[in-house]
């Protein structure tokens, strides 16, 4: 018994004068800090956040709510505020860890509006790692907007935006050769009665149907300057078949004014620049009708980007796209096609093509 | 969507005009022997005509042919009180097109003031605009291109450093100005900026955190009134006089009054082409949608030039100037001796062009143009990046991005939203 005692008394002296260590902050202790009062207790929180790691972070974002719907104000607090700080000098390896663990946790958040906010995150924090989770967010109209804001502030990191005007040549032309003369129909097939080249203008003729590229193409980069009449449809058909429906066995990248009266109940995915059927474009980056628009399209595997007069407007993984079926719910067998033709599409109005060269990747 | 300016009309104007100075004729004058005829008078049209807008209308020198707003009710109002012949509309692009009006004027909500400033730039217009000049860094410098390269004259609404009483300071800035050119407080400066000294950083321009949305009324287009702002669920306190609380459209008081205190204490220490190197900043924490407000900002120009804003009012027997050799306080009083004598015998400063119908007329610039205009924004918008992030900055004032700091730098460029853009 005595020893016992002796014991016991000896272990709560050691307890009474053990030094006391300092535990890190949890979750629920940073958020009831928020919002810090100072730039040091600012840095310090943040700091403390970040070190909770990736788990954290996406338990902050799944607790977001929409606007009014809720008391979420902490959490976004700490939520910015950790966006904020992983984006200081010497903050890379932070940035890292935030930026991903926002991007993973897109697919877990149900709500199109709390998924724009973290889209806006992302453009203050982003990495080029961010890209394809951020892509993903762009067929939703809710989030498409502050997606392509969001991927424009990681492209051009950590530089000027690249939201400038398309110059005659796209950038760096290496590597890209001419696959339109610019007096003659040579290297092209099909209906080549339908459309006349002169003064380096290929131009749609009143009955013209389809032409296409003699060489079948896998994946490349298209780039070419087109031009609308009020009310022109047409289209680029890519890896498609000869002879067959371009946007259905291949894939069809709609050529359009969007601004005429007759299109102005059709589907998004109908307007111009759209993987018709499958992926609708961004609208709003057409020239007015009459003027010469610049365009790139980027046929990579199944990843297809098109670039409009500087911005783009498409940018999209097919797998993705059409996970659950396509958007117009119809059969697009030749989708996945790994190579085929490079095809203009009749489709009975005027437009004029020029400068059109390929890359082959 | 590019227009050529409007040559004929333009060298008509310019060779009507005098060599000499103009002065505003106010209206009751016109029809004597300084009669202007209605081809030579110049023609504006306002842009947003909800709040300061209203006083751009009667703002003397061009005659209103158009008024423009994303919201009917304001536009309903204010054609009520215009002369017949002045039209209504609401997109600010079929304005721009039209080849009779010289002027536009660009008092929205600052998000728009770049976005407008420079496709009416490209529409041949000369444009006077709202302060602040830009939302963002980037968008001022894209503004100054657009005016450049198209020829065009540009005027912000400020005017602090060339006239009017300067707030509570209690003098026009001009006799400020000449104290600073004659060396009487030596070099460099520091300048303080609070209530102590005269001005009021308004912190009453606070968002809300707790914004429950509701419906849009009918009168306002509310995704042209956002433009190129990231969408957000509508709350009236968005829009309309309190969209200044917002990140996305203003930076608060700062981004609000900013300009027309720093711009005089930019004139004041000849900082005219080029911008501070440090930024310190004491705040709290801010909201990521609502601007909240700020204690201490200070900035530091490569030469020891130095702007403290202080939010606080802790400075309460700080000099608005001080120097090496001596200090100015409010309502023009100094520690120098014999300040009073010294004072009323110094030269006037240079010249300024103060009227923006001489500008126009002449292709001169403005006393407060796109350039320097630019460089005081910036001022307000280093603030606003520092308050945001919550941390000291180091800036390059040539490249104008921030040194190592990729967060502050994504607030230079900000991507707008579709369609809208640079």
């Amino acid at each position: 018994m005595k020893k016992f005692l002796q014991s016991s008394l000896f272990l709560m002296l050691l307890l009474a004068t053990a030094p006391f260590v300092a535990r890190a902050a949890t979750l629920d202790e940073i958020l009831t800090a928020m919002p810090a009062q100072t730039t040091a207790s600012q840095a310090e929180q943040m700091s403390a956040l970040i070190a909770l790691g990736p788990d954290a972070i996406h338990t902050l974002c799944t607790s977001l709510v929409p606007m009014g719907a809720g008391d979420d104000l902490a959490a976004r607090y700490a939520l910015s505020g950790a966006v904020k700080h992983c984006t200081r000098p010497g903050g890379a390896s932070d940035r890292a860890l935030v930026a991903a663990a926002i991007a993973d946790s897109l697919k877990d958040v149900e709500n199109g509006e709390v998924r724009a906010f973290l889209l806006q995150q992302l453009q203050f924090c982003g990495t080029p790692a961010e890209a394809d989770a951020i892509r993903a967010q762009m067929n939703d109209p809710v989030t498409a907007s502050p997606a392509v804001s969001a991927l424009a502030a990681i492209g051009a990191a950590p530089g000027p935006m690249a939201h400038q005007q398309a110059s005659k040549t796209m950038g760096d032309e290496t590597g890209f050769k001419s696959i339109f003369d610019g007096e003659s129909l040579k290297g092209w097939r099909g209906h080549r009665r339908g459309y006349t080249a002169e003064n380096g203008e290929l131009t749609w003729r009143e009955g013209g149907k389809n032409i296409y590229l003699k060489k079948p193409l896998d994946n490349f980069i298209l780039r070419f300057e087109f031009k609308l009449t009020p009310g022109a449809n047409s289209g680029i058909g890519l890896r498609a078949s000869r002879g067959g429906h371009a946007a259905y066995d291949g894939m069809e990248i709609q050529v359009l004014d969007d601004t005429s009266d007759e299109y102005k109940d059709l589907e998004p995915y109908q307007f111009h620049g759209s993987v018709y059927g499958v992926v609708p474009a961004t609208r709003g980056h057409l020239k007015p009708v009459g003027e010469w628009n610049s365009q790139e399209i980027i046929a990579d595997g199944t990843h297809i980007k098109v670039t409009l007069n500087g911005t783009v407007i498409v940018d999209a993984d097919l797998e993705e796209a059409a996970a659950s079926g396509t958007m117009d719910e119809k059969d697009h067998p030749g989708l996945f096609n790994e190579s085929g033709y490079l095809t203009i599409l009749g489709h009975n109005s005027v437009v004029s093509f020029r400068n059109l060269r390929v890359k082959e990747l | 969507m590019a227009k050529k300016p409007g040559l004929n009309r333009r060298s008509f104007l310019k060779k009507a005009a005098a060599v000499g100075m103009f002065t505003i004729v106010p209206r009751k004058a016109l029809g004597g022997p300084g009669h202007v005829a209605p081809s030579e008078e110049l023609t504006k049209a306002v842009i947003g005509v909800g709040g300061m807008g209203k006083g751009h209308l009667t703002y003397p020198g061009a005659r209103l042919l158009a008024v423009c707003d994303v919201d009917q009710l304001h536009l309903d109002e204010v054609l009520k009180g215009c002369a017949p012949d002045v039209k209504g509309y609401h997109d600010f692009r079929e304005v721009l097109q039209r080849d009779d009006i010289d002027i536009v004027h660009v008092p929205t909500p600052p998000h728009w003031h770049a976005l407008i400033s420079i496709a009416a730039a490209e529409a041949g217009k000369d444009i006077w605009c709202e302060k602040p000049m830009s939302r963002t860094i980037g968008e001022g410098q894209k503004v100054i291109e657009a005016v450049q390269k198209n020829g065009r004259m540009f005027r912000l609404n400020t005017w602090f450093r060339f006239q009017s009483k300067f707030y509570d300071f209690g003098t026009e800035v001009k006799p400020i100005k000449q104290v600073v050119e004659s060396g009487m407080l030596g070099w460099p400066l520091k300048a303080t900026v609070g209530t102590h000294q005269g001005f009021n950083f308004k912190f009453n321009w606070s968002g809300l955190t707790d914004l429950k949305p509701e419906p849009v009324p009918a009168n306002l287009d509310y995704d042209f009134w956002l433009g190129p702002a990231p969408y957000k669920p509508y709350h009236p306190h968005r829009v309309h006089q309190t969209f200044r609380g917002y990140w996305d459209y203003d930076g608060g008081g700062l981004g609000d009054m900013g300009q027309h205190y720093l711009d005089p204490v930019q004139y004041l220490m000849k900082k005219d082409d080029t911008s501070p190197v440090e930024i310190e900043v004491d705040a709290p924490q801010q909201h990521p949608d609502a601007v909240g407000s700020w204690r201490r900002i200070t900035m530091r120009y490569a030469d020891g030039c130095e702007i403290v804003l202080d939010g606080a009012g802790t400075e309460t027997n700080a000099p608005f100037l001080e120097g090496p050799d001596g200090k100015l306080f409010k309502g023009f009083t100094s520690d120098i001796n014999g300040f009073a004598e010294k004072a009323a015998q110094l030269p006037e400063p240079e010249p300024q062009i103060t009227d923006f119908s001489e500008s126009v007329r002449t292709r001169q610039k403005f006393a407060l143009n796109e350039s320097n205009g630019h460089r005081s924004c910036t001022l307000v918008n280093l603030g606003k990046i520092a308050v945001r992030l919550g941390r000291n900055l180091k800036f390059d004032p040539v490249t104008q991005l921030f040194i190592d700091d990729e967060g502050a730098n994504r607030l230079v460029h900000q991507p707008m939203r579709g369609p809208w853009k640079l």
